[in-house]
């Protein structure tokens, strides 16, 4: 079986440095954008099996992108999980609106995080 | 400052001499007109601070000068001279703006006093209104400035996160050994670095709580809430916290408390601040307790008590302890894992729950912290109906009259609702025991129909029978599913003594 592949975005170099490393110790393969318009062109381009997704990106943000790819019956069985600095309540609400599989606030817990990927990746 | 005075008197006599005397025993400056038009003209072009017109003047009399000095130039304050035949005139020049009236023969130094007193109370009005414009630009300068921090506050607490996230991250990946095998004085620094970033977050967590309360931005969600059941649940989540200092936790909280009408979160946020401060601040093996009951001295609300055998705060910080960033004894060594804005949170939580919050306290003894919550509307017509079953009862204990409570439930497998069957036997019994009845009463908490009668056993049971009739007639004859519907009742003095025992013994009717 080949390893999944995981769409890591977030224009946050060194948050995104220790997320991929992270997650490339758990033997996945790692793709990262730094802005949501090459976000949405990986993820057309390559599929990824889930997605890790800031909302406030250079160019096009996160609500847009994963709206974008939630309302395209080729991506949408996609898992997002929106990572984000942003913890109103209604930001949040704004995220699942947009069909985001989870919302996850800044800092977090790394392990709590990988769990989270683990369970979305063997549904 | 010299004040300038227009004079207008048609008579050319009466004008020089005002003119001279004024002159003369004032520092004001003095100039004449002889008519209405002549006046007007000159307040238009001029600066005027007073004009002093005589009624009967040429081309518009004295009040009509008044009246429109008022209307183009309000600034300009008017005194009218009148006769003393003339005396309305002057009532009517007062309404339309004039300052005062001076009556002729005119007494030069009274009236020189008069003049004066009008253009000093001028003079203080203009002030006044010059500090009331002042105060009012501070103040909204102030609210520009407060929001502006509660924005800052909002947009800081964002940009801190993304830098505490890869913080966090890093030291969790080298405290977990999955960059390689650390040793144990480095696993117990990062433990440390590792402590002070969640600390951080929940300052930042706090300062947006205060930010957005503060902004009037927080989301209140109110529902009716079992009070008791939210308690019992936050004690259960602090009880590890409390069993780490072996501290016993208390609830006292009678079942029957009404039910309240406030946001969930929001009162779980208050009571875990409250009982954590509490925990927090109780030394091993000390008590934690948590009670509530009604409160009536403000309003219909229930007050909840969280009581502790801590150290307690003094007599003159009591007040101040909601204060943001307030430490009682000034020093950090008490707020090693607090952020010194919890109670003030909290305080803004029960106050956008429309409660109130105070705190009462011992030094050595401990500390209790009360804040109210209002009682929810349905409860509160149930204190009607508490009100009602109190009144009748004292009123047959006075009189020595017996009373007899019904209580009637209906059960209903069929389609109609319990809220339409109730609303149509309370209008039937209304209509059968009119005649005996007090009172037919609803209770909105489990929806049952009370009946209130002012009569003995041998009465009731004639009351009891017309009942059943009734409802047979109307709910039961000629349906397929007809409701099920109970009748309770019992009689003071003959079966129950007390009101309590009363309604139990009714109540008790209505099971099985």
């Amino acid at each position: 079986m080949s390893p999944k592949k995981i769409l890591v975005v977030d224009d946050e170099v060194d948050l995104v440095k220790t997320i991929s490393f992270s997650l490339e110790r758990e033997g996945y393969t790692v793709l990262v954008s730094l802005n949501g318009e090459d976000a949405l062109n990986q993820a057309r381009r390559e599929s990824p099996d889930l997605i890790l997704l800031d909302i406030m990106l250079p160019k096009l943000d996160g609500y847009k992108v994963c709206r974008l790819l939630k309302f395209d019956e080729r991506y949408k069985h996609i898992p997002i999980l929106m990572l984000t600095a942003k913890v109103q309540e209604k930001d949040k609400a704004l995220g699942m609106e947009t069909g985001a599989d989870e919302y996850i606030t800044k800092p977090f817990d790394t392990d709590e995080l990988m769990e989270k990927i683990k369970s979305y990746l063997s549904q | 400052m010299e004040n300038r005075i227009l004079v207008v008197d048609d008579e050319k006599e009466t004008r020089e001499l005002l003119s001279g005397a004024l002159t003369r025993l004032s520092d004001f400056r003095v100039e004449l007109a002889e008519d209405g038009e002549e006046a007007l003209r000159r307040i238009e072009q001029e600066n005027f601070d007073l004009v002093l017109t005589d009624l009967k003047i040429p081309k518009k009399n004295g009040l009509q000068l008044v009246a429109e000095i008022a209307k183009s130039k309000p600034e300009v304050l008017t005194v009218l001279m009148t006769d003393h035949e003339t005396m309305d005139s002057a009532l009517e020049a007062m309404k339309q703006g004039a300052s005062d009236c001076l009556t002729k023969p005119l007494n030069v130094e009274e009236m020189i006093v008069r003049l004066q007193r009008v253009l000093d109370e001028r003079q203080r009005f203009v002030r006044l209104k010059e500090l009331a414009a002042q105060l009012e630009r501070a103040n909204q300068e102030f609210k520009r400035l407060d929001q502006m921090k509660s924005e800052f506050i909002s947009v800081a607490s964002h940009e801190l996160r993304t830098p505490l996230a890869t913080i966090k991250n890093i030291v969790q990946l080298i405290l977990k050994g999955r960059t390689g095998e650390i040793n144990e004085v480095q696993a117990d620094f990062l433990s440390m670095a590792e402590k002070n970033t969640d600390r951080l977050t929940s300052i930042l967590n706090n300062l947006l709580d205060l930010s957005r309360i503060e902004y009037g931005k927080i989301d209140i969600k109110s529902e009716e809430l079992d009070l008791r059941g939210i308690i019992e649940f936050i004690l259960s989540s602090l009880k590890p916290q409390a069993e780490e200092k072996s501290i016993q936790l208390y609830m006292e909280v009678p079942r029957e408390l009404p039910l309240i009408y406030g946001d969930r979160g929001k009162i779980e946020q208050i009571l875990t601040n409250l009982i954590g401060n509490a925990i927090k601040f109780t030394p091993e093996g000390g008590e934690v307790s948590v009670l509530s009951k009604p409160f009536y001295a403000d309003g219909n609300m229930v007050a909840i008590s969280v009581r502790d055998s801590g150290i307690g705060i003094p007599e003159d910080h009591l007040e101040r302890v909601f204060e943001k960033f307030y430490q009682v004894d000034g020093s950090l060594h008490r707020s090693t894992s607090g952020t010194g804005l919890g109670l003030a949170i909290t305080k803004g939580l029960v106050e956008a729950n429309d409660g109130t919050i105070w705190a009462e306290s011992h030094v050595g003894k401990g500390s209790t912290f009360t804040f109210t919550l209002p009682i929810s509307k349905g409860e509160k017509r149930d204190l009607r109906f508490r009100h009602i079953l109190d009144k009748a009862f004292q009123r047959a204990q006075g009189n020595l009259t017996s009373l007899t409570l019904f209580l009637i439930d209906v059960v209903d497998e069929g389609s109609q609702s319990k809220d339409a069957l109730i609303g149509l036997l309370e209008e039937k019994l209304i209509e059968c025991v009119y005649r005996k009845a007090d009172t037919v009463v609803r209770r909105e908490k489990d929806k049952i129909l009370a009946v209130l009668c002012d009569t003995d056993v041998m009465g009731a049971q004639v009351i009891r029978e017309r009942i059943e009739q009734e409802v047979q007639e109307h709910f039961v004859k000629g349906r397929e599913t007809p409701p099920v519907i109970k009748v309770g009742a019992a009689t003071y003095p003959e079966e129950a003594l007390s009101k309590r025992e009363l309604f139990r013994k009714a109540k008790g009717q209505l099971r099985g």
